[in-house]
């Protein structure tokens, strides 16, 4: 057939774009057909598809195709198709089609199973666009048999097997090689495409898609023949000499623009010159032609601008001069005027007038104050205070502003600068209704856009389940037109061959009516099912159809919400931080008297940055508050604050797209690190944005949205961009030749990335971040660092084969994101590094016992931590103090560091395995004493008889055969497991902790997999052991005396001779296994000691006396210790634990002997007591009332967020006392307790008990009521205790920790009661949460 | 020499150590029960001796494995019984904690030269070891390599 002409084509395209716009504004219905000249396709937005399939038909369409529903979305058709009944082939053959007639469209296939057909088609350009690809000519030919099918002539061969075509393929691919790098030698045009082609085939062959291959290939060996064919109808040389010809024309033209045209403009024409130079004689003709044009036109172009403007030329050399003359004077004038300032901070009257210039007093103002100074001393306070009172602030603000006024000048006069610039629009309203009324209509404008957003999510919901709806519809439609179409068939066969009835007997009438009865019924159903499945689909077609109106009305209302919610936002931040720089004067941490007290020059920076942003400048006082060195977080956070302000905009402007909470909150954290690390930091992070990293994105996750309907799955999440950051540094650092070297290029850059990048500041890991410090500084130190040189030179996997072979590649592939087959001795090393830049905590489960004393290895002797994981990498094994050999644990939490997490759980694994031989001989002993024989199992001996009790020889086999006796010992042995059970779950009565904290670790006997916690089971399981061993029937008599036996009280007494009351196999100690760890670790036979007896053995005190003695025991265990660090336990009601006391704390020096007790007197016992008794000022309390409200509200849901809005309506109207405030916030909180306590619960259920019955729901909301509950008044309580810088001692380590954080356990005041407590201290966040007084209501102990 | 050992028995003492019991007399340690019993030097027995030196060594921490098809059908039972999807936890063992051994290489006990060469389960993990012992020395125990 003739090809269509281009007005042809052009005509078609055009009636082509009108359906593909109809399609954009809704769904139409479809049919799309190959025909004789590609494809026909109609489509209708009301009439069906069936409809639209006879409409192609008749304009040409073949029977193969499909239709459905047709979406259009920029330049993507997306045709739903009803069934899959036609080529693959379809979605590019309309592609192509397309295009031919001007529409460069994408065109996917939705098949019915969900399957997209055409996604990849990117990939395949090139194929394509050669025009009668192999595949098109396969599918435009209906007898040609599909790639990897048998012909339909049944003379085809026998298929090959897949290993046999893999072989094939991948030898067909190596053969392309080397023709295509020739190809691409000579810079033939299209390579590319083939080599991606290649790529590609190489793709799908890895996925075993032999005919995709196939068809790739052949797509790919045309297009090499193709370009081999094209080359030689090219004669280069001619080519090359017409360029220079047309070149020649142009060059007068161009050293005319280099003598007379402006600098840039005659640049550019040399640029041109030298560009067309270089490639003329070179093989990229093609390329040198494209920069020819460039010459053409842009020598026309400037030649033309320079005879139309020279006219004018002088006139705009003279503004330019007169512009330069003005700027000059400008700048003359600025260096005067700084000059001025300077000679006058030089002088003390030249001071003060400085600080009243920066007040807006005029010069004549100025030296009218200063002059009044000979006879008004207090004349420059007078002017300032003056300035205070026209601000109208109230009088307690105006007061503290004197004060300050008086006291540091530097901060006064930031603190009006900034108040200036934020009323610069007209003074800001700051009284409780006004605050409050800003916030609520920032709410509102907030829930506009929530529920829009809200309501998007939802549509997306309804138009994927919809989608999904329609692909079942559709096969179940495809079905009833199969049923159908046979119905009708039979039906019209049937009638079609019947006789003429009147030669039909009257049986045979009878038979045929009966029979096209059925028929006919038949058919008549057929039709109604096909109807039913047609209206299912429409109904289907409709609901996504309805998702996708509710989605873009959804998007709309967003869209809307979003500039009256940023103006709201606006408007609220700017109200928030006037009234936060008022409050950090009036009652914060920049009022008089505040502790720390802050250097003038430091309370001066922090009030400008309030100018900047209000509630980091609020962050900072507080992470200044805790920092070494509070200055350099000062000095620093104006910068910091105007990367916020700027978006964190490189060199260049280019900013982040973040919202502005995670922008705030990535300032907040770089203030953090920076409050960490010093100044450095800062010139780092300033010249890291520079540079434009921070807008590469994060590899490692870091700004992927978080988890938040399961804990779970957020833990894990962030576990592993934690892996991914430590392995990066661990491999950056390893160099070619092994060695370590942290100030490489790749290893700065990995440092940078963890210090500095958008992602490490969202996803923020400041312990992680320590540690890397840390080991860096490992390396680096005079002493240390050839010993750790050595230590990763020596690292190296173990050789294949050997015992922990397999292990280690698995640890060390785990630990740097590889695969065990694909990991070197370079990444042993590196995960060496990896190791120990990991903070060593407690996991997500218990593990107390084995991570306490794991960590103070770590802690306090890094050289060690880092052989011991240098031995696993190397060995795969894990070998104890006492020469027991372990194979590396595989298993740690996912996400988890492997190679950290196996020492410590191979410590583990070594530790309850010492554990439970001590156990299982007391079980033993308890069954088998001899002493006891008569009563336990030994008595099995009279009943089974001396030959059956005792073991006999096999002379066959030269074996011992085990008698009744020794196979009671065999199942003790492998039978009865014995489990250490960190603590029960939530919902689990009584109720664990649950957190991972370890507070109620217990041993337990497991049999067939069930704990023996009671005495029914424990019995139950002994007697079906003894009857095993026995090898009795359960009819024998025998059997009878051994139940008798074993139920018997004499039974149970010799069992527990073997334990000391209340002990029992059913019910074994509390709490871990420190000594046995110790053990493992360290060798010998380490002891539990106690430090403090529990608190019940001892004559009755107050809860505050009960801690002070508990303190002072610590204290005296502390003078008996060697190094940092040193085991501690409690044993406390749901508070065991085993930990580290920190003996050498700074903190503790205070307290310390001589006079221990009276300075703890004096030290933490009475500033507790004045604090508890005193009444806050009204500012204090509304401050305190609000941050804490504020606080919750900072990760508030959707939900909870109006009532925190509401609390914060009843803001106190008088001065409270501490325990008056935490009543009073817990009482406003009544309503909001609930909603979080169920928002936890269901998480709680969804991560660990999906299939909970009603009763373990409630409990578990219980418990998470009472927990909220709990957590406001301790946390209220520890709000008040930073923000009074309450006195503290830092008594221990509790070992909880993540790459964010780590938890120390202190003793401070608790500001509600004055009487010392134990706390929960976060250590970079500062949060302080009490402990409760089970804690120290246990018993206390060591390992000596 | 197919006969000549006496019986036999394994036990522990008041303070739970292994001991063995030859007959009537008790023994702590090897050369003690081959004086007993010398049969036990005799290659024939050599399931007994190396029961008998993994009992003294050991106690019940190793149980002997004299069937190694048995021992690895036992051991892939458990190993497919676990929820792989367990949170693993310090201390609570699975044999996913380790890893599928390499079954090939367990065999029976068996002399090779003069040392007693045996395959014994790890009671509390359940994983193989592999115990070498030459004369006159304590056996060493190492683990069989993981081979999946």
């Amino acid at each position: 057939m003739a090809k269509k002409s281009a007005s042809e084509l052009k005509a078609e395209g055009a009636d082509l774009s009108a359906l593909i716009a109809t399609a954009r504004k809704r769904p139409l219905n479809f049919a799309l057909l190959i025909g004789k000249e590609g494809v026909v396709l109609e489509a209708h937005p009301t009439k069906g598809a069936d409809v639209m399939r006879r409409l192609a038909k008749a304009n040409g369409g073949g029977t193969r195709g499909t239709q459905g529903l047709m979406n259009v979305s920029g330049k993507v058709i997306e045709l739903t198709a009803e069934e899959d009944d036609f080529p693959t082939t379809l979605a590019k053959m309309a592609k192509r089609h397309f295009k031919e007639r001007g529409l460069a469209f994408k065109v996917v296939i939705i098949l019915p199973s969900g399957e997209r057909l055409g996604e990849e088609d990117d990939e395949e350009e090139g194929e394509e666009e050669g025009g009668d690809s192999t595949e098109a000519k396969i599918e435009d030919s209906p007898s040609a048999p599909t790639p990897g099918t048998s012909g339909p002539l049944g003379d085809e061969k026998p298929a090959p097997t897949e290993d046999a075509r893999q072989a094939e393929l991948t030898a067909q691919i190596k053969k392309l090689v080397p023709e295509i790098k020739k190809l691409a030698d000579q810079k033939a045009p299209g390579v590319e495409r083939l080599g991606k082609g290649l790529q590609a085939a190489g793709a799908e062959l890895a996925k075993q898609a032999y005919d995709r291959v196939a068809q790739l290939l052949a797509a790919i060996e045309k297009g090499i023949a193709d370009a081999k064919a094209a080359a030689p109808n090219v004669d280069k040389e001619a080519l090359r000499a017409q360029l220079k010809s047309e070149y020649a024309e142009l060059t007068d033209g161009l050293d005319d623009l280099k003598h007379r045209a402006a600098k840039g403009v005659a640049g550019k024409a040399d640029q041109l010159s030298k560009m067309f130079d270089g490639l003329v004689d070179g093989d990229d003709l093609k390329k040198a032609g494209a920069v020819l044009s460039l010459v053409r036109t842009f020598v026309n172009s400037e030649l033309a601008k320079i005879s139309e403007t020279t006219g004018g030329l002088m006139d705009r050399l003279s503004a330019a001069v007169s512009d330069v003359k003005e700027g000059l004077e400008d700048l003359v004038e600025q260096g005067l005027e700084a000059a001025d300032d300077f000679k006058d901070s030089l002088t003390e009257d030249g001071r003060k007038r400085l600080e009243l210039q920066a007040l807006g007093y005029s010069d004549e103002e100025q030296d009218r104050i200063v002059a009044a100074l000979a006879t008004n001393p207090k004349a420059v306070l007078e002017a300032k205070e003056k300035r205070v009172d026209e601000a109208k602030l109230d009088p307690v603000q105006t007061a503290a502003l004197k004060k300050m006024a008086a006291s540091d000048p530097k901060a006064f006069a930031a603190a009006m600068a900034t108040l200036k610039t934020m009323d610069a629009g007209g003074a800001l309203d700051t009284s409780p209704a006004a605050m409050q009324a800003s916030l609520e209509a920032y709410e509102a404008a907030r829930k506009k856009m929530a529920d829009a957003l809200a309501a998007k999510k939802a549509a997306e919901g309804k138009i994927a389940a919809a989608t999904i709806d329609i692909g079942v519809k559709g096969i179940a439609l495809g079905v009833q037109r199969g049923l159908a179409a046979v119905a009708a068939k039979a039906l019209a066969d049937f009638q079609a061959g019947l006789p003429d009835p009147a030669s039909m007997s009257e049986a045979e009438r009878n038979a045929a009516v009966a029979e096209s009865t059925r028929l006919i019924n038949a058919n008549e159903d057929a039709k109604k099912a096909l109807a039913a499945a047609e209206k299912a689909q429409a109904d289907a077609i409709a609901a996504r159809d309805a998702g996708i109106a509710e989605k873009a009305k959804a998007e709309g209302d967003a869209a809307a919400a979003k500039g009256p919610m940023e103006a709201a936002e606006a408007a609220n931040d700017a109200l928030d931080s006037k009234q936060a720089l008022l409050e950090a004067v009036t009652a914060g941490r920049l009022s008089p008297g505040a502790k720390p007290a802050f250097k003038d020059e430091d309370k001066a920076a922090f009030l400008a940055a309030f100018a900047k942003d209000g509630k980091l400048a609020t962050a900072s006082m507080d992470i200044a508050a805790r920092a070494k060195d509070p200055s350099v977080v000062a000095q620093n956070v104006g910068m910091v604050a105007g990367k916020l302000t700027d978006g964190f905009a490189d060199a260049d402007g280019n900013k982040l797209d973040l919202p502005k909470e995670q922008l705030r909150a990535m300032s907040q954290n770089a203030l953090q690190m920076g409050a960490l690390q010093g100044e450095d930091y800062f010139q780092g992070f300033d010249a890291y944005l520079k540079t434009g990293a921070q807008l590469k994105p994060d590899p490692y996750g870091g700004l992927d949205a978080p988890i938040t309907d399961s804990n779970k799955a957020e833990d894990q999440r962030q576990n592993k961009i934690a892996l991914a950051r430590s392995g990066a540094m661990g491999a950056a650092a390893i160099q070619p030749d092994g060695s370590v070297d942290f100030n490489s290029d790749a290893a700065k850059g990995a440092m940078d990335h963890m210090l500095f990048h958008p992602g490490s500041l969202t996803n923020f890991t400041p312990q992680m971040t320590q540690k890397m410090a840390e080991t860096k500084a490992l390396f680096a130190d005079g002493t240390t660092g050839p010993k750790a040189e050595a230590l990763i030179a020596g690292t190296k996997l173990p050789a294949t084969g050997s015992p922990g072979a397999l292990n280690s590649k698995k640890i060390v592939a785990g630990t740097m994101g590889k695969k065990p087959g694909e990991v070197t001795d370079h990444d042993a090393k590196g995960a060496v590094l990896s190791a120990m830049m990991t903070p060593l905590s407690q996991g997500p489960v218990g593990s107390c016992f084995s991570t306490a004393p794991v960590r103070a290895v770590r802690e306090t002797d890094p050289m060690r931590a880092m052989g011991e994981y240098s031995k696993i990498a190397s060995t795969g094994l894990f070998t104890a103090k006492n020469g027991a050999t372990y194979p590396a644990n595989l298993t740690p939490p996912l996400g988890e560091n492997p190679l950290m997490r196996s020492w410590e759980y191979s410590v583990a694994t070594a530790a309850a395995e010492e554990q439970t031989s001590v156990e299982r001989g007391n079980l033993r002993f308890g069954l088998t004493d001899p002493v006891n024989a008569a009563w336990n199992l030994g008595a099995m001996q009279g009943i089974v008889g001396n030959a059956a009790w005792q073991n006999s020889n096999d002379p066959v086999t030269g074996d011992i055969v085990p008698g009744v006796q020794e196979k009671i010992n065999t199942a003790i042995a492998t039978q009865l497991k014995f489990e250490y059970n960190a603590g029960p779950g939530i919902g689990a009565p009584p109720g664990g902790s649950g957190d991972g904290s370890s507070t109620m670790g217990k041993y337990k006997i497991m049999y067939n997999g069930n704990a023996l916690d009671s005495e029914v089971k424990f019995m139950a399981a002994i007697q079906a052991i003894a009857l095993g061993a026995a090898g009795v029937a359960p009819s024998d008599a025998k059997a009878a005396q051994i139940v008798t036996l074993v139920n018997g009280a004499g039974f149970k007494s010799a069992v527990l001779a073997a334990y000391t009351a209340p002990q029992a196999p059913w019910d074994l100690p509390d709490g871990g296994m420190e000594r046995q760890t110790a053990k493992v670790l360290e060798g010998g036979t380490p002891q539990n000691q106690d430090v403090m007896r529990d608190r019940a053995s001892l004559p009755a005190v107050s809860d505050g006396q009960r801690v002070q003695d508990v303190l002072s025991s610590v204290l005296t265990l502390h003078k008996g210790m060697t190094g940092d660090m040193g085991p501690l336990g409690t044993l406390g009601a749901n508070a065991a634990h085993a930990f580290n006391t920190l003996p050498n704390h700074p903190s503790l020096d205070k307290i310390k002997d001589p006079n221990s007790a009276a300075k703890i007197q004096s030290e933490l016992v009475a500033p507790g007591q004045a604090i508890a008794a005193k009444t806050l000022s009204l500012e204090e309390t509304v401050m305190l009332y609000e941050k804490q409200i504020n606080r919750y509200l900072a990760k508030a849901s959707d939900d909870e967020r109006p009532l925190l809005v509401a609390a914060l309506k009843k803001r106190p109207t008088a001065g409270m006392k501490p325990a008056a405030l935490e009543a009073k916030v817990s009482a406003e909180l009544a309503a909001y307790v609930p909603v979080v306590a169920q928002h936890k619960t269901d998480i709680y259920i969804k991560d660990n008990l999906p299939a909970a019955t009603n009763t373990q729901k409630a409990n578990v909301l219980a418990f998470f009521t009472k927990q909220v509950r709990d957590n406001i008044k301790g946390e209220m309580a520890g709000t008040m205790a930073s923000s009074f810088a309450m006195p503290e001692v830092v008594v221990a380590d509790s070992n909880w920790g993540t790459s964010k954080d780590q938890t120390y356990f202190v003793v401070a005041p608790d500001p509600r009661t004055g009487d010392l407590i134990m706390w929960k201290k976060d250590v970079i966040s500062g949060d302080m949460t009490p402990l409760g007084q089970n804690w120290t209501d246990g018993a206390w102990d060591t390992v000596k | 020499m197919a006969d000549g050992l006496p019986p036999i028995s394994m036990q522990y003492d008041q303070a739970g150590a292994p001991i063995v019991i030859v007959e009537q007399a008790k023994a702590s340690d090897l050369s003690e029960v081959i004086k007993l019993a010398p049969a036990l030097s005799d290659p024939h027995w050599v399931r007994a001796y190396a029961r008998v030196a993994n009992h003294l060594a050991q106690g019940d921490r190793f149980s002997l494995i004299v069937d190694p098809a048995a021992f690895e059908a036992e051991y892939r039972a458990a190993f497919e019984a676990e929820d792989p999807d367990a949170v693993p936890q310090p201390g609570v063992m699975r044999l996913r904690n380790f890893g599928m051994p390499d079954f090939a290489a367990i065999k029976p006990p068996e002399m090779q030269g003069g040392t007693l060469v045996f395959f014994a389960r790890n009671s509390f993990m359940g994983i193989p070891y592999r115990a070498e012992m030459r004369q006159g020395e304590t056996p060493e125990y190492m683990p069989v390599a993981m081979v999946e």
